[in-house]
């Protein structure tokens, strides 16, 4: 750096450098971004995966109560919803149809919901699983939920196993658990 | 019908500018001059090809002929007409479109302003330059890029209309085409630079024309950046209007670069100093606006406005790199020519200062980029997804800024030979009165914030030294003082006045504003930081285009506004639609947050008080406004300033008159041939 | 030497005469900017004063607020969204800042549910240190390589030939040089220059003469000096070369303005984040919550949640209303004066943080009923309230209280307690 700017009044060889090495950084950074892929695939894994779930207990919308806990030894689908969530309506009756072949339970969470609703939205899909309530989120921020739908599978011993983000399917549902199965958990 | 015309258009458009770009080289460099006219008839004509697509995808849009894909993507049967015609740029095939055109009615002004001199060597290799990149747009509507290509199967009985956002307010139609030309436009003043270095042209001309166009660019290049911002102020409903989305820092990027083009070619312009600063300037300025490009239409940065990502990334960031190799190399070949040894000045000449401010501008435009890119260095080396938000730029950019509401009040009072300090005090005196008093006072009324009190100050200070001059400058002439105002000389002046109303704004509308959410029961009424907000019913509007949910609230009890929430045509997820009641003091600024559940239920309504805010459009109108001033103003007016007298050192700021001595206009000295292998030697 | 002494001693007070004007001339511009910083610093001083208040709680939170990033937007902190999962991590950050949590805690926890992409900035650790220290070192090096030659240029035409360029005002003003000898060296203290070269010569005073001829002359034969390139040019060689100079003055005139500058401005982005502290309180989900258990009965829990909202933001005025409301109301159950007086205080500070806050004219109405028994009173307050339009429950509500109250004091003559 120096030389070139010591040399470059002559317009000598010191700035031939500088232009050589500026050209390089820029191929280096075209290179680069070039070979980066697009930023929307770029998600993050979630950092509760491979953790113990954080605990859900609380009233459900019907007004029982129900916790996680009592969940033990099965495969648990925690599906975070809202009835006022347009893609939630689509994955509904994929749920159900998890639920109905017995692989595993399905416990709801309804974010930032009023009951009514949320009792209404269920009874349209014949899901007869427990939804607890969650109207400020707060359950969700445990899981780091930021929209609606979101799905964790918990395994049976309490350990999340994965994440999926927006709608899910029935036959993706069952593939999860099988692997799940095969890896011993 | 229209993709046929259309494809002829980029088609005829292609060929044209090859063989432009083909015969401009023979001309150049085989220094056939009878070449140069034929050159010029297909640079003319590559535009002409535009314009027929332009044409047939308007066309298109207008009529829904949904047998265009692009068409059937960005139309439907409801749009209105403004949102069709606005179609165009909405998408990204459309978008490369009207990039095309634009450059083509900039190649086309080029070749008009230098048809007296088509045979000098400089305005050739300008319109080389400029036909390539001509050439390389209309290839990737050529190839990956086709905003022609066919519906697919069966075509559609309607389309799916453009993105709600997009169809949302008129401003749609306005901004791309003004942040466009400003953005496009900026290939002009780097041509003609490629032009004046590689012919050694000594006459001043080209440099002359590159600075006029440039603060053209510059220009709507503000009034652009201002538009949108504008438009995201009432469209997306969170009251910001800025937010370092890596789109709007693509834009930003070469405004900055731009802003210190046109300060050092001024003082290339007065104080003959060597232009490498000047050329270093535009040509990054060009560069970042193809980067610009790129990080739209790659998607590799997570962006509100990046257009699905496409195969165009790679293309466009090869050219990138070609053009800094070029610019590169042309930067350190003519390097002598660039540089010239020069007196020393002392430290408060407006010389040294407005290297200063350049080099400000630089670490701006560095910090951006940082800041930009950073995200992706961060998931390739730490495998993170990290987002580098507001703040990081705010706190670093915000005393940068500062510093140049500093130099701003400084440099225009200093001539360009530097002044004593003594002299300079006495010159600020008025200005720091100003500031002292403003100081006080705002302390007085209760200010207690000490960044904002540092604004208010070196605002205060920048505004009126910036006035003082520009009266001393204006007033007292004799001469009608409109204008006298509107002088060429005080274009800069007026920019930077423009620059502190948005300094003022900007700090003013983040500080003292007030954002809440209130629940209102029909017929109630609630009080929020002095604005009385009435609910008084809502209503469901229905057009073809739209469905909206609109409430309708009365503010103070007497005007009454709409925030809606929309649905448009097949899109599911609904849109909000502020309302804003705008203000000189203030914006209320509502939406609509959570409709009624149920009949004669509660909404929430939110709402924002931004205070000053629409200084901020007046501020960068006034900016955009010292630009076109500083070129189409009143012509020089006599006054007797301080530095009148003294030759080749007036300190004139936006001055279009070509008195240099080096700007004489001569018969130009290097004609084709003679020009093109001369290394140009210092002045 | 022909000159007689009175001529001699003409000339000397001639030249006095003009330096006091020149001295004088200086020291009103000393003493305006003087004023002028004076008055900047004062006023800043007070600022700083009137701005120590300790952070409150709420400003405390908004200021987490704008820490972390909407989970389900682009470009915005949870601070400027208002979509469900900000409106979730809004809540979850009151409750913990309610219950003591350090911002380090809420920070953990909140990443341990969703990773650094919550966070709206690169932490300031480990590697992403970079992007925080990176702008510092490219502005010291653009700078270093930028202005070099600018403040190089200077030093090396002094050390060469003197100084070539007159420090002098444009409009021909004599500067001290003028005068040379012992006048000179009287007047160091003022302090222009004293260190001028023996062979100034007064020709050169006139600034249309101060050719750039002579300048280029001095320049170009620095630059042909070998050691015009020679390392290291540090920020203190530059110093020590422009004692001798009224560069030093331009050093210190731009370097306290820079450092002004970049304080104010330092201390402004810093102050931002904080900015809109008061206002976000003020609808907050306790509120509603707590304003819906008053009108459900359940005094209690809305005495909790009104207390959560006042820990947060003690001048929050409807929750002092409420709070008010609900203490007179006990009190009144529980025949304790000294509840209903606070109750009474409460509603009225509300009253005096936002006059035209209705329900806490409403409230007012009652207490005047009960207390005092004092219809015209609470009339009037109860006119306040109708004609702000309260929302239609509370209107049905306590209309239907007031006209019972008011048929009750009727029937039984006024008797203040």
């Amino acid at each position: 750096m120096s030389a070139s700017i010591a040399n470059r009044r002559a317009g000598g060889t010191g700035i031939k450098w500088f232009g050589a090495l500026i050209a390089i950084l820029l191929l280096a950074f075209s290179v680069f971004v070039a070979t980066r892929t697009p930023a929307s695939t770029a998600v993050e894994p979630s950092p509760i995966v491979q953790h113990v779930a954080p605990a859900i207990s609380g009233d459900t919308v019907t007004g029982g109560h129900v916790a996680l806990s009592n969940y033990r030894g099965k495969f648990v689908l925690v599906n975070f919803f809202a009835s006022w969530c347009a893609s939630c309506a689509i994955e509904e009756p994929q749920l159900v149809r998890f639920s109905k072949s017995g692989i595993g339970k399905v416990l709801a969470v309804d974010f930032q919901d009023e009951d009514r609703p949320a009792i209404a939205f269920l009874g349209r899909y014949g899901a007869n699983w427990p939804a607890v309530a969650d109207p400020n989120g707060q359950i969700a921020v445990k899981w780091g939920v930021s929209a609606p739908p979101e799905s964790f599978l918990v395994s049976p011993s309490g350990m999340v196993l994965t994440k999926i983000v927006g709608p899910v399917t029935a036959k993706e549902l069952a593939i999860l658990v099988q692997v799940a199965k095969a890896n011993g958990y | 019908m229209n993709a046929e015309i259309g494809r002829i258009g980029i088609l005829i458009s292609l060929v044209s500018s090859l063989a432009a770009v083909g015969l401009f080289l023979v001309a150049l460099l085989r220094k056939r001059v009878g070449a140069i006219k034929h050159a010029r008839s297909f640079a003319l004509v590559s535009v002409l090809g535009v314009a027929i697509s332009t044409f047939a995808i308007e066309r298109a849009l207008i009529t829904h002929d949904f047998s265009i894909a692009f068409v059937a993507q960005n139309n439907s049967k409801e749009t209105p007409l403004l949102f069709s015609i606005s179609g165009m740029w909405s998408a990204l095939q459309g978008s490369i479109l009207l990039w095309a055109l634009i450059l083509g009615i900039n190649l086309a002004g080029l070749i008009l302003f230098t048809r007296v001199r088509k045979f000098e060597a400089a305005s050739n290799w300008a319109l080389l330059v400029t036909s390539v990149t001509m050439a390389f747009f209309v290839a990737m509507m050529f190839g990956p890029a086709n905003p022609f290509a066919l519906t697919q199967g069966a075509i559609p009985p309607d389309g799916l209309g453009p993105n709600p956002l997009l169809q949302n307010y008129p401003l749609v139609a306005v901004h791309p085409p003004l942040l466009y030309f400003g953005f496009v436009s900026i290939t002009i003043p780097f041509a003609l630079w490629i032009g004046d270095l590689l012919a050694g042209d000594r006459s001043g001309f080209y440099r002359e024309l590159a600075r006029r166009w440039a603060v053209i660019s510059f220009s709507s290049l503000t009034l652009g950046i201002t538009l949108g911002a504008w438009w995201s102020y009432q469209v997306l409903g969170w009251g910001g209007f800025w937010a370092w989305d890596p789109v709007e820092n693509a834009a930003l990027m070469p405004w900055l670069f731009l802003v210190a083009y046109l300060h050092s070619a001024f003082v290339e312009k007065r104080a003959g100093s060597g232009p490498l600063w000047s050329y270093a300037s535009i040509s990054s300025a060009f560069v970042f606006t193809i980067l610009g490009t790129y990080f739209t239409r790659s998607g590799v940065l997570q962006s509100v406005h990046a257009f699905s990502s496409s195969t165009l990334g790679d293309v466009l960031i090869s050219f990138f790199f070609l053009v800094c190799l070029v610019s590169i190399y042309l930067g350190v070949s003519k390097f002598s020519s660039l540089t010239q040894k020069r007196p020393g000045s002392p430290w408060a000449s407006r010389t040294n200062l407005i290297k200063v401010n350049n080099v400000v501008f630089v670490a701006i435009v560095l910090i951006v980029l940082l800041g930009t890119i950073f995200p992706l260095f961060a998931s390739s080396l730490f495998g993170q997804v990290i987002t580098v938000g507001a703040p990081y730029f705010n706190s670093y950019v915000a005393p940068l800024g500062a510093l140049l509401l500093v130099l701003m009040a400084i440099a225009p009072v200093v001539s360009y030979k530097g002044l004593p300090w003594r002299a300079l005090l006495e010159k600020l005196t008025f200005a720091g009165v100003v500031a002292g008093v403003v100081g006080a006072v705002s302390v007085a009324l209760g200010l207690d914030r000490p960044g904002l009190f540092g604004v208010f100050v070196l605002a205060a200070f920048s505004a009126s030294s910036n006035l003082e001059q520009l009266a001393k400058r204006s007033l007292g002439s004799g001469i009608n003082p409109f204008k006298a105002v509107l002088a060429r000389k005080n274009g800069g002046l007026l920019s930077h006045l423009g620059i502190v109303m948005v300094a003022i704004a900007l700090a003013s509308a983040t500080s003292f504003g007030h954002k809440g959410q209130i629940k209102l029961y029909p017929g109630q009424n609630r009080n929020f930081f002095g604005q009385n907000v009435s609910y008084l019913g809502t209503k469901t509007v229905v057009t073809p285009a739209e469905t909206s949910l609109v409430a309708m609230v009365t503010l103070n009890g007497r005007q009454l506004m709409q925030p809606a929430i929309s649905q448009f045509g097949s899109y599911t997820q609904p849109v909000g639609s502020p309302a804003v009641s705008a203000g000189l003091t203030k914006d209320v600024y509502l939406t609509l947050d959570q409709p009624p559940t149920k009949v004669g239920g509660s909404i929430l309504v939110g709402i924002i008080i931004q205070p000053m805010i629409d200084w901020l459009w007046i501020g960068a109108a006034v900016i955009a406004l010292g630009g076109v001033i500083s070129i189409f103003g009143f012509r020089k007016v006599q006054t007797k300033g301080r530095w009148g007298t003294k030759a080749g050192s007036s300190d004139e700021l936006g001055d279009g008159t070509e008195k240099d001595g080096q700007a004489t206009d001569r018969v130009a000295s290097a004609t084709v041939g003679t020009g093109t292998g001369t290394g140009s030697a210092p002045q | 030497m022909v000159t007689s002494a009175p001529e001699r001693i003409g000339k000397v007070n001639r030249q006095v005469n003009r330096q006091r004007r020149h001295f004088a001339t200086a020291r009103a511009l000393m003493a305006i900017w003087g004023g002028i910083a004076a008055v900047i610093l004062c006023s800043f001083a007070i600022l700083i004063f009137n701005s120590a208040t300790p952070s409150s709680t709420a400003g405390r939170i908004v200021h987490l607020e704008g820490e972390f990033k909407c989970p389900s937007c682009i470009d915005l902190s949870v601070a400027e969204s208002s979509a469900a999962s900000s409106i979730s991590i809004k809540t979850f950050i009151k409750n913990e800042v309610a219950q003591g949590a350090t911002d380090a805690q809420i920070k953990d926890q909140l990443v341990a549910s969703y990773g650094n992409s919550i966070l709206f900035t690169p932490p300031k650790s480990g590697a992403y240190l970079v992007i925080w220290v990176l702008p510092f070192g490219l502005l010291l090096l653009l700078g270093y390589f930028s202005l070099r030659p600018i403040l190089s240029r200077k030093g090396w035409a002094q050390s060469e030939r003197g100084s070539p360029n007159d420090p002098r005002s444009d409009d021909g003003t004599p500067n001290i040089g003028d005068v040379s000898g012992d006048l000179a060296l009287s007047m160091i203290p003022l302090g222009e220059t004293i260190n001028q070269p023996a062979n100034h010569d007064p020709a050169n005073h006139d600034p249309a003469n101060h050719d750039p001829a002579n300048h280029e002359v001095a320049v170009e034969g620095a630059e042909t000096r070998p050691s015009r390139s020679s390392m290291p040019r540090s920020l203190l060689a530059l110093l020590r070369r422009s004692t001798s100079t009224s560069g030093r003055k331009y050093l210190a005139i731009f370097g306290a303005a820079f450092c002004v500058a970049g304080v104010g401005l330092g201390l402004y982005t810093f102050e931002q984040s904080r900015s809109q502290a008061a206002s976000r309180a003020l609808e907050s989900r306790e509120l509603t919550q707590a304003i819906d258990y008053t009108y459900s009965g359940q005094d209690v829990s809305a005495l909790r949640l009104l207390s959560l909202v006042l820990h947060q933001d003690p001048y929050q005025p409807q929750a002092l209303a409420y709070q008010g409301w609900l203490l007179f109301q006990a009190g009144v159950k529980t025949k304790s004066p000294s509840l209903v007086q606070k109750g009474e205080q409460l509603v009225l500070d509300a009253i005096a943080i936002q006059p035209r806050y209705p329900d806490a004219h409403g409230f007012l109405a009652m207490i005047d009923l009960y207390v005092y028994h004092e219809t015209g009173q609470a009339k009037k307050q109860f006119s306040e309230f109708l004609a702000d339009s309260p929302s239609p429950t509370i209107r049905t509500d306590l209309s239907a209280a007031y006209k019972g109250a008011i048929a009750a004091v009727q029937a039984k003559p006024a008797t203040a307690p």
